[in-house]
């Protein structure tokens, strides 16, 4: 028998070593409890939850010049457990407070603190710093980092630990340009805080933000999996056009300064199909800088008065009053009333805008002088069933619906209502004593520029989703007057226009139009004797409306007429209006028309 | 004996590192694809933010502001009404509301595979089995 040398024994000694590790693996590989380690480890440190939230939907006018997108912005942070001694943390801070412009102190402070103090092992510095601030910190990292190995004993200053990560900041690169319309993204504290805020951003927040998608995204290399794409949310195409949108704001902004108002709002809607061209108001913010808001618009003002602010419109209401009575076959434009300067509503006078007595008038004649007694003595004529069932088919009782946040209406005082008296039925004809946003005024007129029919108001043309543009349709919102209807009160206040030379006018485009100048209310004091809100309201071409303005100032000071201070406003839009819409004059294009 | 022994563990030597040198090599590429993809996923992210935020960019410098100064310093005015001139372009339609994106399309049924493409054996089966018992008057008498 052969005896086993030593080197044959520490051969077996290692070959059992092997086989007991084999078997060790084996053991470690199928114990059921390392299974369950195992992949729980391996969710741990294989797999990371995160949530992608897509890029918010740009939007855009309806040429595609974009009034609202996303740019880079950085968070900067520091992670706590990758920071080295006092001199990598004073360059840290020294580094922020020389680019980013944060507090030396406070900075220190914060990257100072531990895990046990405030439970971060990770601190944020700020979340919207510029590339060219980044960049700044890449460079001078860069410098440190190419610093020579410094003596036994010292150490070189060191942006080590110092993070910069970069995302998406909610942008609009037209500033203050239609930010009425558009309302603005609002970064709020917390989850769930932020989002669009009024406007088109909030009304559209469900196809702008898209849809957030958690996924488990592997941080082991061995595991990487692909990462589901996440579609950004859908862009936005608007009704508005830039330029115009542009241009009116330029004018409403001379007119409000020129007439010491305290405010104004100009909307221009294209009556066939209810698209909104403009809507410009004043006063506007900034919306990439919105921290502003509350200086700009105090106590409790709306962003956007075309469709946030109610006011008693005055005597362009009456265009509604005579549609109504026209509709209803109870005058003709040539239907004569002797105005004697009076007439007697629920036992109280009602009196003109001048308190003069204008003799015999036709309807036309009314609507010229803009006569209360005419008007109260019109509606009375219809009576109040009549009078309030064609407000509501004009829409005065109720919303628009147009796609902008923040739509509010002052409720329609009807017979048999607390508060209504038959001297409302004399005041609501020229007006007064009920309250109407423009969209509101602007969409119930609209109907006689576009033979009776009243198209909904809207401000999305069409969004793109999924690589798809889907179009909005144009609503009928209803048909209140007969086209005929429509057609006579156009051409009754063409004539009314062209009759006064109203400062109005447009040189080669017919135009019809009203003025209004509305007594404001102010509580139980009654009627402000020397404050008026100044409107107008005008379409054209008369034979072919393409257009309709409205235009109100709040408050005027060098006026409180609206024939005086926004019946010009009204012209000088249209005058710039028919260039940006190609629109010639009428001898022109109606030599061209076939 | 003895050589011959050792020339088989040699060889089962042999195979083994084999297997595992194979093993590992594998599995680095597999890794090194793995860290690539991250890396390009982290890229394509950040030329995601990349690109919006050039977009805003071109934005801001074709702002209506910015063209009109830019315009303005070329020696251009805004066109007027007592200036503008109207050429008739026949069948010209006129300009359209930009489109970013086509239209939607009716979706219509994909029917590159057929859907006995896609039975399994028993689906197979089971709905042969159906069509015998029809054919041969249901199940019930």
């Amino acid at each position: 028998m052969m005896g086993i040398n030593r080197l044959q024994g520490i051969g077996y000694l290692m070959a059992l070593g092997a086989i007991l590790i084999v078997v060790q693996l084996v053991r470690i590989q199928t114990n059921v409890s390392a299974q369950k380690y195992s992949e729980v480890a391996a969710q741990t440190y294989n797999y990371e939850t995160k949530v992608i939230t897509p890029e918010r939907g740009n939007i855009y006018d309806r040429w595609g010049s974009l009034l609202a997108g996303n740019t880079k912005v950085y968070e900067v942070g520091v992670s706590r457990n990758e920071l080295g001694g006092e001199k990598n943390r004073e360059t840290i801070a020294r580094a922020a407070a020389d680019i980013l412009g944060l507090n030396y102190t406070e900075v220190l402070r914060l990257i100072n603190g531990t895990y046990e103090e405030d439970g971060l092992l990770y601190v944020t510095l700020g979340s919207n710093f510029t590339p060219e601030q980044v960049n700044q910190l890449i460079e001078l990292n860069r410098q440190y980092e190419d610093l020579p190995t410094p003596p036994k004993g010292q150490v070189n200053p060191s942006l080590r630990g110092m993070h910069w990560v970069p995302s998406l900041r909610r942008s609009y690169p037209e500033g203050r340009l239609a930010s009425n319309v558009l309302g603005f993204y609002y970064y709020g504290g917390g989850a769930g805080e932020q989002g669009g805020y009024l406007g088109v951003e909030q009304k559209y927040e469900h196809l702008l933000a898209g849809r957030p998608t958690k996924v488990s995204v592997a941080v082991n290399p061995n595991a990487v999996e692909e990462i589901p794409d996440v579609p950004p949310g859908a862009s936005i195409v608007l009704t508005i056009d830039r330029e115009i949108q542009a241009m009116t704001e330029e004018v409403l902004d001379k007119a409000v300064e020129e007439s010491g108002s305290k405010g104004g709002t100009i909307i221009i809607m294209d009556p066939r199909n209810g698209d909104i061209l403009a809507m410009a108001t004043n006063p506007r913010l900034d919306p990439n800088n919105y921290s502003e808001y509350y200086e700009i618009f105090p106590e409790d003002q709306p962003l956007n008065p075309a469709v946030s602010l109610t006011y008693e419109p005055g005597s362009v209401f009456k265009v509604l009053t005579m549609a109504a009575a026209i509709d209803a076959g109870v005058v003709t434009p040539d239907t004569e009333f002797v105005d004697t300067g009076v007439y007697m509503a629920g036992g109280l006078p009602i009196y003109n805008w001048d308190r003069g007595a204008w003799g015999p008038q036709t309807m036309t004649g009314c609507m010229q002088h803009s006569l209360n007694v005419c008007l109260s003595w019109v509606a009375d004529q219809l009576g109040p069933t009549q009078f309030y069932e064609y407000l509501k088919a004009f829409g005065i009782d109720h919303r628009t619906n147009i796609d902008l946040a923040d739509e509010r209406i002052w409720p329609l005082r009807l017979p048999g209502d607390p508060y209504w008296t038959p001297l409302s039925l004399a005041t609501n004809s020229f007006g007064q004593g009920l309250a109407t946003t423009p969209i509101q005024m602007i969409t119930a007129i609209s109907a006689l520029a576009n033979d009776g029919k009243m198209m909904a108001p809207h401000v999305m043309h069409s969004y793109v989703q999924d690589g798809r543009q889907y179009e909005f349709k144009s609503i009928v919102l209803g048909s209140p007057v007969s086209a005929e209807t429509a057609r006579t009160v156009t051409e009754m206040l063409a004539q009314s226009l062209e009759q006064e030379a109203s400062n109005a006018l447009v040189p080669g485009y017919r135009v019809a139009g009203k003025t209004g100048t509305g007594e404001i209310a102010k509580g139980a004091e009654g009627y402000s004797t020397n404050l008026t809100n100044a409107s107008f309201v005008g379409w054209g071409p008369v034979d072919d409306p393409r257009f309709i303005v409205y235009v109100w100032l709040q408050e005027p000071t060098s006026s409180p007429w609206g024939s005086v201070v926004a019946a010009p406003v009204f012209s000088e839009v249209v005058q710039k209006l028919v260039v940006y819409l190609n629109l010639p004059p009428d001898d022109i294009r109606l030599q061209l028309s076939p | 004996m003895q050589l011959q022994s050792l020339g088989l563990f040699l060889l089962g030597l042999v195979a083994a590192v084999m297997i595992a040198g194979l093993y590992l090599n594998v599995t680095a590429q597999a890794s090194a694809a793995g860290a690539r993809i991250q890396e390009l996923e982290a890229e394509k992210e950040e030329l995601m933010i990349d690109i919006a935020g050039l977009r805003t960019e071109l934005g801001e410098l074709t702002s209506a502001d910015n063209m009109r100064r830019r315009a303005e310093a070329m020696g251009f005015q805004p066109a007027n009404m007592e200036t503008a001139q109207y050429l008739v372009i026949p069948d010209y339609p006129g300009k359209n509301v930009v489109m970013l994106a086509p239209p939607p399309v009716q979706e219509r049924p994909r029917t590159l595979i057929l859907p006995a493409y896609k039975e399994s054996l028993w689906d197979f089966l089971f709905k042969g089995a159906l069509k015998l018992i029809e054919q041969q008057g249901g199940l019930a008498q």
